[in-house]
C-alpha cells in the first residue's frame, strides 16, 4: 500500500489549494473527496475575489489578507479571475460617515479606496441605483471556483498528487498510541502521516470520528443568479455588512447574494433556497440596482459558510482563518483542521496548513503557490482558424485550451446559451474524470444559462453517453434536469416557469 | 376589420377551431403571436409554418407575428380587440386559445398568476411554494391552472361571465371539461 | 416586483426552443451562418461580457425578420442582430461598394440627370465585369433603371396645383426608389388617392428611410436621415390626417427600426404613418371613402408578401383590396422569401445565397404563370422580374390601373 506523506480530505478550494502546494513541496500527497471537486460551499457562492473593503472596517486582518490573495490570484489565475473592479455604494440612507471611515480603514489595510463622484459610478455602471450619494472604487473582481479548484487540482496532480473523488472518509485509522496514521472509506483504508481535515462545515462531523471536538455553526448563504450581466463591476452595499447586499458579474450572468442564517447541521447537505429568502434578497438587491426589479431570475442556491463558533449570531462570527493542530490542541497527533476563511483566501489557508505539516513532518521546503502561474494560466497564443464560438471555452481554460481538439467536430456548439463545444467536454471529461452532467457542469458551464438545459441536455447527454461507456444517457439527463429543477422551483414565475413548461414538454411529458 | 369570429393563439386548439369555423362558412381571423412548439414536431415534417398555411388555404385569415393587446367591450360583449400590429378586429364571437404559461395565455409573477389579454379570472393557490412539486418529473401543479369558465366554456372577468368569448386548450388546465 | 421581465430587446425571453432557426432563410442554404438563436439572444449575453464574441458571421443576417415573425416570446431576435452589427461588426472589405448601394438617394440623385446613359453603360459586359471585380457587385444582376425625371419634379410641375381643391390630405413618403427609379409608382399613388377624394402633399423633407445605410453598418447616417424624417412627419401631421408610403420596407423602417435600432422616438407619428393600402381598406370598411373599379378591367394576379411586409402584418389588407377589384383573380402564394434582401443580393460574395434563397418563391410564382406578381417591395420586384421575367407591380399600380378613368 502506497505510504502518504499527506492526506488531505475534502476536495473543495481549500483541500485543492492544500494538495497543490503539499504537492509543490514534494510530499507525497494523496487528496480524497466524497463527491466531485467543488461540490460543497466552494462551489456554492458569489464568486467574488474580495479586495478586501468588505472586511476593512470589523476584520482589519482578513481585509490585508484579501488584497494580498487578491493580488496574488490575478497574477496565478488569469483565467480564473475577470479584474472587473467593484464599486461600495451609499444609497440616502446610508451614512456617509460609515464611507469615510470605511476609505480609511481600506487605506489601512493597503487596498485601493478611492472615493468617486456619484456622477462616474453611474456612468461606469448605468444600472446602478440613480439616487446614490456616495461611491466608492475598490479592486474587487470576479472568479470562478470551479476553475480555481480545477486549476489547483491539476497542479497537484502535474506536480505528483493522487486525487481520489466519489469516496467518503468513514472514519480513521489510529496506530496503537492514538496517533492519525490514516483514513478509512467504504471500500478501503489509505495510509498518510499526517492527514489534514479541509472540509469545510462537514470537517466538524469527521473530526467527531476521530475524537476531537470542533464547535462549528453552519450559517446558509442564499444567491439568486440573474440571466446575464447587469453590472461590469461588483456592486456593494457601503453599510456595515449585511444581508444581498453584494452584485457579482459573474460570466454571462449575474449573482445577487446573500442571506445569512444559522442551520441546523442536518440542512449542510441539501439546502433549499425557501420563499422568504428570495423575497428578501429581491427587495434588498433592487435598492442597489433598481433593474433586479425586472430581470429575469435564472435559479437560487445556497451555500454553506464554514463558521467557528465564537458565540452570537453567524453574520458576527470571526470569518478568519482557523487552523487547528490536534496534536496539541487534543492530544491526537497526526491530525490537522484548516477551516473558516474564505474562496479568496484559500492559497494562503493552503499555506498555512501546509506549512505546519512541513513542521510535522520536518520538511524544511519554501511555499511557491504564490509565485507560480496555475495550469490554464500561462501565457499562450489561440491557434489561428479556430471559430469564434469556441472563444468561451478558451477563455474558461485559458492555456489549457490547447489541449482542445476543435477540429473533426470538436467545434460544435453543444450548450448555445453558455457556447461549450464538444472539444471542450472531451477535454474535460478526460481532464477532470466526470462521471455525470452535473459533474461536467463544474468544468464547463453545460446548462448554467438561460435555457438551464431545457434545449442542450439531450445532445450534451449523448455525448457524455459515448465517452463514458456504461452509461445511459437517458439516466444523465434525468439526473442532470433534477438538480437544475432545485434551483429553478424557489423562482418559478416570469420567463422561468415558461422555460419550466418548456422543459418539462420536452423531456418529462414525453410520449 | 370584420369577422364573424376571432381566434386569439395559433396552437393546436386554436388552428382547429379556426379551420372548423371556416370550414362551417364562417369568415375568420386567427391572430398568433409566433409558431407554438408543436409545429416543430416531426408530423409538421419540419416545416412549422405548414398547418398555418393549411388554414390559410381553407380560408381563414392568419395574422401572425401579431398578438391581441386588448378589447373593447359593450357591457359584457366583446366588440373588438386591437392587436400590437395596429390591427382593430370586429367579430361576433372570440375564441381565446392563448395556451399556458409558454406561450403567454397566462402569466406568472411573484404573487399572482393572471390571463393577460382579457383579465379573465384564473383558479391558483396564492402561497407560490404551491406552484409546484420538488420531484421534476411529477404531475407540476403549475400545469394545471386555468381560466375559470362557464358550462359553456365563456370566461368571467371580474366574476361576469363575458358572452362571446369562450376559452379552448391548455389555457383552461384542469377547468377542461368541467 | 418581478412583475415583468424587462431587457434590451427582450432578449431574455429567449427560452431557446429555437423555433426561429426553423424559419430562418439564410441559415438553410448557408452552413456558416450559425442561425437567429445564437446570433441574436444567445450571442448578446456574451457580447455583454466581451464584445470579442461578436461573430463576423453575423453579416450573413438578411434582417429578413422572419425569426421575430415566429417567436413566441416576444424577441426581437433580427435587431439584436441588426444593432450588435451596428455596434460590433468590422470594417467592410468593399466599403465603397456598400456606401454606395446604401446610399440609395445620394447615388439615385447624381444617376437621374444621366438616367440615359446610366441606364445604358450599367447592363454592358465590360461595366459589369468592373463593378464585379473592383467593387465586389455581381455582374449576374440586373440592375434597376434611373428615371430622367424624378417624381418630386413631375409632382411640382404637374401635379401639385390640383392638389389644392381636395380640402382634406395626406403626406405622400415616397422613398428613394419611388424618386429615382419608377416615378409611375409616386403618380399611381396621386390617382388612387385623388380618387378616394384626398389631396397629396410632399414632406416638408424627406431622406431616405435608411433601411440599406443601417444593413451596411451606416447607422450613424442612418440617425441623420431619421431625423430629418422625424420631424417632417411631425409637421406634415400638423394638417394631414395621414403619413401614406407605397414601399413596405420604408414603412417598416420608419416605424419600427427607427426606434428599436436606432433608439429614436417614434410614438409621436406611429400610428399615423402605414402603407397605402391599409389606409384606403380602413376608409373603404369604414364608409369613408368609395373607389369605383373599371367593369372591362381583368387581370391575373399573384400575391407575395414581403418578409417586411409579414413583419407589419398587413398583408390581408392589401388582399382585401385587391379582391375589390371585380376584374382580379388573385392567387396568394406562399410566404416565402424571394432572397436579395435589399442590396445584400447586388454582393458578389452573397449573389449565390439570395439566388438559392429565393428558389421556391420562383417555382411558386412560375407555377401560378400569372400575368403579374403583386408586391409591396421595390427588391423583390427586382429580384422576382430578373429570377422569373415575370413582370411585378405594387398594389397600388394595380388600383390605379383598374380605377374607373
Amino acid at each position: 500500500m502506497k505510504e502518504y506523506d499527506v492526506i488531505i480530505v475534502g476536495g473543495g478550494i481549500t483541500g485543492a489549494c492544500t494538495a497543490r502546494d503539499c504537492a509543490m513541496r514534494g510530499l507525497v500527497t494523496l487528496l480524497i473527496e466524497r463527491e466531485d471537486l467543488c461540490d460543497g460551499a466552494s462551489g456554492r457562492n458569489h464568486g467574488l475575489l474580495h479586495s478586501g473593503a468588505r472586511y476593512a472596517v470589523n476584520d482589519p486582518e482578513g481585509a490585508r489578507e484579501c488584497i494580498r490573495e487578491n493580488k496574488i490570484l490575478r497574477r496565478i489565475a488569469s483565467n480564473c479571475v475577470e479584474s472587473c473592479g467593484g464599486l461600495f455604494i451609499s444609497l440616502p440612507e446610508d451614512s456617509l460617515d460609515y464611507q469615510s471611515l470605511f476609505t480609511d480603514k481600506c487605506r489601512e489595510a493597503g487596498i485601493d479606496a478611492r472615493i468617486i463622484d456619484p456622477k462616474e459610478a453611474r456612468r461606469l455602471v448605468p444600472e446602478v441605483n440613480p439616487g446614490i450619494i456616495g461611491a466608492v472604487r475598490v479592486p474587487d473582481a470576479s472568479v470562478d471556483p470551479f476553475r480555481l479548484t480545477d486549476a489547483n487540482s491539476l497542479d497537484a496532480v502535474r506536480h505528483g498528487a493522487d486525487i481520489v473523488k466519489f469516496r467518503a472518509v468513514t472514519g480513521f485509522v489510529k496506530d496503537a498510541v492514538g496517533r492519525v496514521v490514516g483514513v478509512k472509506t467504504a471500500e478501503c483504508e489509505y495510509r498518510g502521516r499526517q492527514v489534514v481535515l479541509a472540509a469545510g462545515i462537514w470537517a466538524a462531523g469527521l473530526a467527531r470520528k476521530a475524537g476531537v471536538k470542533i464547535e462549528m455553526m453552519p450559517s446558509k448563504g442564499a444567491l439568486l443568479v440573474f440571466g446575464h450581466r447587469l453590472a461590469d463591476m461588483v456592486i456593494n452595499r457601503c453599510r456595515k455588512p449585511s444581508n444581498s447586499d453584494i452584485l457579482v458579474p459573474d460570466d454571462a450572468v449575474s449573482v445577487l447574494g446573500t442571506t445569512s442564517d444559522k442551520i441546523p447541521f442536518e440542512e449542510c447537505d441539501d439546502m433549499r433556497v425557501t420563499a422568504a429568502e428570495v423575497d428578501h434578497l429581491l427587495a434588498e438587491g433592487v435598492k442597489m440596482v433598481p433593474s433586479l426589479a425586472t430581470t429575469r431570475i435564472l435559479r437560487a442556491y445556497a451555500g454553506v459558510r464554514p463558521l467557528v463558533s465564537a458565540g452570537g449570531d453567524a453574520r458576527s462570527a470571526s470569518r478568519g482563518i482557523v487552523l487547528l493542530d490536534h496534536e496539541q490542541r487534543d492530544g491526537v497527533p497526526g491530525l490537522i483542521t484548516i477551516t473558516g476563511g474564505k474562496l479568496t483566501t484559500a492559497r494562503l489557508m493552503a499555506e498555512q496548513a501546509t506549512d505546519l505539516v512541513c513542521r510535522k513532518l520536518g520538511v524544511d521546503a519554501k511555499c511557491r503557490t504564490a509565485e507560480v502561474p496555475l495550469p490554464g494560466s500561462e501565457p499562450f497564443r489561440l491557434k489561428r482558424g479556430i471559430p469564434s464560438w469556441n472563444l468561451a471555452a478558451i477563455g474558461r481554460h485559458g492555456s489549457e485550451s490547447g489541449k482542445m481538439d476543435f477540429m473533426d467536430g470538436g467545434s460544435e456548439l453543444v450548450c448555445e446559451c453558455e457556447q461549450v463545444t464538444r472539444a471542450e467536454i472531451e477535454y474535460c471529461v478526460r481532464a477532470f474524470g466526470v462521471r455525470n452532467l452535473r459533474d461536467l457542469r463544474r468544468h464547463t458551464r453545460i446548462g448554467m444559462g438561460t435555457c438551464q438545459g431545457s434545449y442542450c441536455v439531450d445532445r450534451a447527454a449523448e455525448i457524455l453517453a459515448e465517452l463514458l461507456p456504461g452509461t445511459s444517457a437517458r439516466e444523465l439527463v434525468k439526473d442532470y434536469l433534477q438538480e437544475r429543477w432545485k434551483g429553478m422551483i424557489p423562482v418559478l414565475w416570469g420567463d422561468t416557469i415558461r422555460e419550466a413548461e418548456y422543459m418539462r414538454r420536452r423531456h418529462a411529458n414525453e410520449v | 376589420m370584420k369577422y364573424d369570429a376571432v381566434v386569439i393563439g395559433g396552437g393546436r386548439s386554436g388552428c382547429s377551431a379556426a379551420l372548423e369555423l371556416a370550414n362551417n362558412g364562417k369568415a375568420v381571423c386567427l391572430v398568433t403571436e409566433g409558431l407554438t412548439l408543436d409545429s416543430l414536431k416531426p408530423e409538421f415534417n419540419g416545416s412549422p409554418y405548414k398547418r398555418l398555411a393549411s388554414l390559410t388555404s381553407a380560408g381563414v385569415v392568419v395574422m401572425r407575428g401579431d398578438s391581441v393587446v386588448g378589447g373593447h367591450w359593450d357591457g359584457f360583449r366583446l366588440v373588438e380587440v386591437f392587436t400590437s400590429n395596429g390591427l382593430i378586429l370586429q367579430a361576433e364571437d372570440f375564441i381565446l386559445a392563448t395556451g399556458r404559461f409558454f406561450s403567454r395565455g397566462l402569466v406568472a409573477t411573484m404573487d399572482k398568476i393572471y390571463e393577460p389579454v382579457f383579465g379573465a379570472d384564473v383558479d391558483f393557490p396564492s402561497d407560490r411554494s404551491e406552484w409546484f412539486d420538488p420531484d421534476f418529473f411529477a404531475p407540476q401543479p403549475f400545469e394545471s391552472f386555468g381560466v375559470k369558465t362557464t358550462g359553456e366554456g365563456k370566461i368571467y372577468v371580474g366574476g361576469v361571465p363575458a358572452e362571446n368569448v369562450t376559452a379552448i386548450g391548455t389555457i383552461l388546465g384542469e377547468n377542461a371539461g368541467k | 416586483m418581478q412583475e415583468s421581465s424587462t431587457s434590451r430587446l427582450n432578449f431574455e425571453a429567449c427560452l431557446k426552443c429555437s423555433i426561429c432557426n426553423t424559419v430562418c432563410p439564410m441559415m438553410a442554404v448557408n452552413g456558416s451562418y450559425p442561425g437567429p438563436k445564437k446570433a441574436g439572444p444567445d450571442q448578446e449575453r456574451y457580447r455583454l461580457k466581451d464584445p470579442a464574441f461578436y461573430d463576423y458571421a453575423l453579416k450573413y443576417c438578411l434582417n429578413c425578420k422572419r425569426c421575430e415573425v415566429a417567436c413566441p416570446s416576444g424577441v426581437k431576435v433580427a435587431d439584436l442582430i441588426q444593432t450588435a452589427r451596428l455596434k460590433y461588426a468590422p470594417r467592410s472589405s468593399h466599403p465603397v461598394r456598400d456606401a454606395m448601394l446604401a446610399s440609395t438617394d445620394l447615388i439615385g440623385s447624381l444617376a437621374s440627370p444621366f438616367a440615359p446613359i446610366v441606364n445604358g453603360v450599367l447592363p454592358l459586359k465590360p461595366v459589369k465585369a468592373v463593378l464585379d471585380g473592383a467593387f465586389g457587385i455581381s455582374s449576374k444582376r440586373t440592375f434597376p433603371k434611373y428615371s430622367r425625371e424624378k417624381f418630386v419634379t413631375w409632382f411640382r410641375k404637374e401635379a401639385a396645383p390640383a392638389q389644392e381643391a381636395f380640402g382634406r390630405y395626406v403626406s405622400y413618403f415616397h422613398g428613394c426608389y419611388g424618386n429615382y427609379n419608377y416615378p409611375q409608382l409616386g403618380k399611381d399613388f396621386v390617382k388612387v388617392v385623388n380618387a378616394a377624394g384626398y389631396g397629396v402633399h410632399l414632406l416638408w423633407k424627406e431622406r431616405c428611410c435608411g433601411v440599406a445605410l443601417m444593413a451596411n453598418n451606416m447607422g450613424k447616417q442612418a440617425a441623420r436621415n431619421a431625423a430629418v424624417n422625424i420631424g417632417s412627419f411631425t409637421k406634415a401631421l400638423d394638417k394631414d390626417e395621414a403619413v401614406l408610403t407605397s414601399s413596405s420596407s420604408c414603412t417598416f423602417t420608419l416605424r419600427e427600426e427607427y426606434k428599436e435600432v436606432l433608439g429614436m422616438e417614434t410614438a409621436a407619428y406611429k400610428d399615423k404613418l402605414m402603407l397605402a393600402c391599409k389606409w384606403l381598406y380602413e376608409k373603404i370598411e369604414a364608409g369613408e371613402v368609395h373607389l369605383r373599379f373599371d367593369p372591362g378591367f381583368r387581370m391575373d394576379l399573384a400575391y407575395h408578401s414581403a418578409c417586411h411586409m409579414q413583419k407589419l402584418g398587413w398583408q390581408d389588407y392589401t388582399i382585401r383590396l385587391l379582391r375589390m377589384i371585380p376584374g382580379v383573380s388573385l392567387t396568394v402564394l406562399d410566404q416565402n422569401c424571394c432572397g436579395i434582401a435589399g442590396t445584400f443580393g447586388f454582393k458578389k460574395e452573397y449573389y449565390p445565397y439570395a439566388q438559392a434563397i429565393g428558389e421556391r418563391l420562383f417555382e411558386d410564382i412560375k407555377a401560378a404563370a400569372p400575368q403579374a406578381v403583386v408586391t409591396e417591395c421595390e427588391t423583390c420586384k427586382w429580384q422576382i422580374e430578373m429570377s422569373t421575367g415575370v413582370p411585378v407591380m405594387n398594389p397600388i399600380s394595380v388600383l390605379a390601373a383598374a380605377i374607373m378613368p
